[in-house]
């Protein structure tokens, strides 16, 4: 047995809320206790639901706002009402789309990749780009968000309707960001006008007003939103896995721990793939 | 003796192997409100589930099956179980000569800060927030001694080599003396602690 860790790590100023007018904001840690003072190193700690490698159930706002991201979802649990056999050890397809900074993944891709996967009834689903690796996050920054490859909508809503024909809860990828970075950033650090130079990220004045013209969380593109189609079929979407291409083989057995946050809807996680 | 603790592993250095699907001895020592475990309570349990080298070990004390009613408020962290520091210290090389670099607690604490922390800060009332300047100023004031004094267990179980994970909860739902632990912490980059997942597999 082989055990892989697929999670991003988290460091102060880690996340792309820099970058964004959305209230997931950066790491922030505050350390109160220093070992030269008293012998322990006690930390005060700043994540959000986004931080890291994410779990993100279709409500994702809760447990302050019941609203699911996109209407009715095909799942509706919290993170502390999934249950524990959905979660360990859970037999996962690769599937392997190989493309370049920037791309945005085409339905003939996607399919192209779901056709040669082994991908059978009842998997999860990891697709692999090849991306999301801990040095560039670490090297890249914010640009680890702008550069990434990403899902067209096209392609997520075909990946979509497939893992509802086969039984598929949980979505997970080695990109940065599912919706492509012109969609989540649009009109804000992509898009059409892009703000230059970039506004403070929330909570500032320009972010708040941005959420008044727009509503919360909305982006605001002409294009759908990819991760809302996915996460219309999936129990879970996650993202920001990293070092996948340490995985050999076709399919895994995925061991996935969000945090149990009482009626949480997102929650840093930890991805751990185990090959037999 | 903090210059060792500086340099011992980081979150996001520890082995995965160390943490996941990591084969467990359970060992129950049943304790109440306030108890304290004892030295000759671990060398009772020991000798009735002797550790296999390399296992992990669960101390069920049976704290963390408790009802919120029953511990609400702040009984559940002040009225908890806690080691004494001999046997802190007896339990800790006992399980390094094992080759046990894990141990998990049932409990809201491993020792009990009553020196100073907890009849200091908790005599302040109403207690203050976490974040305003009577916390600061009370770390401020709070001294290596004072430290030494009141987490001198947790110092002791960190100088063994020995990795704590603590509030476990629904441990009587084990119904094997051996499982496979899977603990995840979140990977803070040189971070030396984290809140945390932890899953029982039994076979």
């Amino acid at each position: 047995m082989r055990l892989i860790d697929l999670t991003m790590p988290i460091w102060e100023g880690a996340g792309y809320g820099e970058i964004l007018p959305f209230t997931n904001s950066q790491v922030r840690l505050h350390e109160y206790m220093f070992y030269d003072r008293h012998g322990l190193r006690l930390t005060r700690m700043k994540i959000d639901g986004e931080t890291g490698s994410p779990f993100m159930v279709p409500h994702q706002r809760m447990p302050f706002d019941p609203t699911p991201l996109q209407p009715n979802p095909k799942y509706s649990w919290t993170l502390d009402e999934i249950p524990l056999e959905r979660l360990i050890l859970r037999d996962t397809a690769i599937v392997d789309i190989r493309v370049e900074e920037g791309h945005e993944i085409t339905p003939g891709e996607m399919e192209e990749a779901i056709q040669r996967a082994d991908y059978r009834q009842s998997d999860e689903v990891l697709v692999r780009t090849g991306w999301g690796t801990r040095q560039r996050a670490y090297n890249l920054g914010v640009d680890y968000y702008k550069r990434t490859p990403s899902i067209h909508y096209d392609a997520a809503a075909l990946l979509a309707a497939k893992m509802d024909e086969m039984g598929s809860a949980i979505f997970m990828t080695d990109c940065a960001l599912v919706n492509p970075p012109s969609v989540q950033g649009n009109n804000w650090f992509r898009g059409d006008t892009p703000l230059v130079p970039l506004p403070k990220p929330w909570p500032s004045a320009e972010a708040r007003e941005r959420v008044l013209d727009l509503g919360a969380h909305k982006h605001g593109s002409h294009q759908p939103s990819s991760y809302g189609a996915l996460i219309r079929k999936a129990m879970a979407g996650c993202k920001c896995l990293v070092d996948c291409d340490q995985i050999a083989r076709s399919r895994v057995k995925m061991i996935i721990l969000p945090l149990l946050i009482k009626k949480g809807g997102a929650s840093p996680c930890r991805f751990i793939a185990v090959e037999e | 003796m903090f210059a060792e603790f500086r340099k011992t592993a980081r979150l996001n250095e520890l082995a995965v192997e160390r943490l996941v699907l990591r084969p467990t001895t359970i060992v129950a020592i049943r304790k109440g409100n306030g108890d304290e475990i004892t030295r000759s309570d671990v060398e009772a349990a020991l000798a009735s589930s002797p550790l296999i080298k390399g296992d992990a070990l669960l101390i069920a004390t049976g704290w963390g099956d408790r009802t919120f009613h029953e511990l609400d408020g702040r009984a559940y962290v002040l009225e908890s179980p806690h080691f004494s520091f001999e046997a802190a210290r007896y339990l800790g090389e006992r399980m390094k000569a094992n080759e046990s670099d894990l141990l998990f607690l049932d409990t809201a604490l491993a020792g009990w800060p009553g020196k100073h922390l907890l009849t200091e800060w908790c005599s302040m009332l109403p207690t203050p927030p976490a974040e305003s300047g009577e916390g600061r100023m009370y770390l401020h004031l709070y001294s290596t001694e004072k430290a030494q004094a009141d987490f001198a267990v947790e110092m002791e179980f960190a100088r063994l080599g020995i990795i704590t994970v603590r509030k476990l909860i629904q441990c009587g739902q084990i119904k094997k003396p051996r499982v496979k632990m899977i603990v995840a912490p979140l990977q803070i980059v040189r971070g030396v602690a984290s809140t945390c997942r932890v899953v029982a597999v039994e076979d």
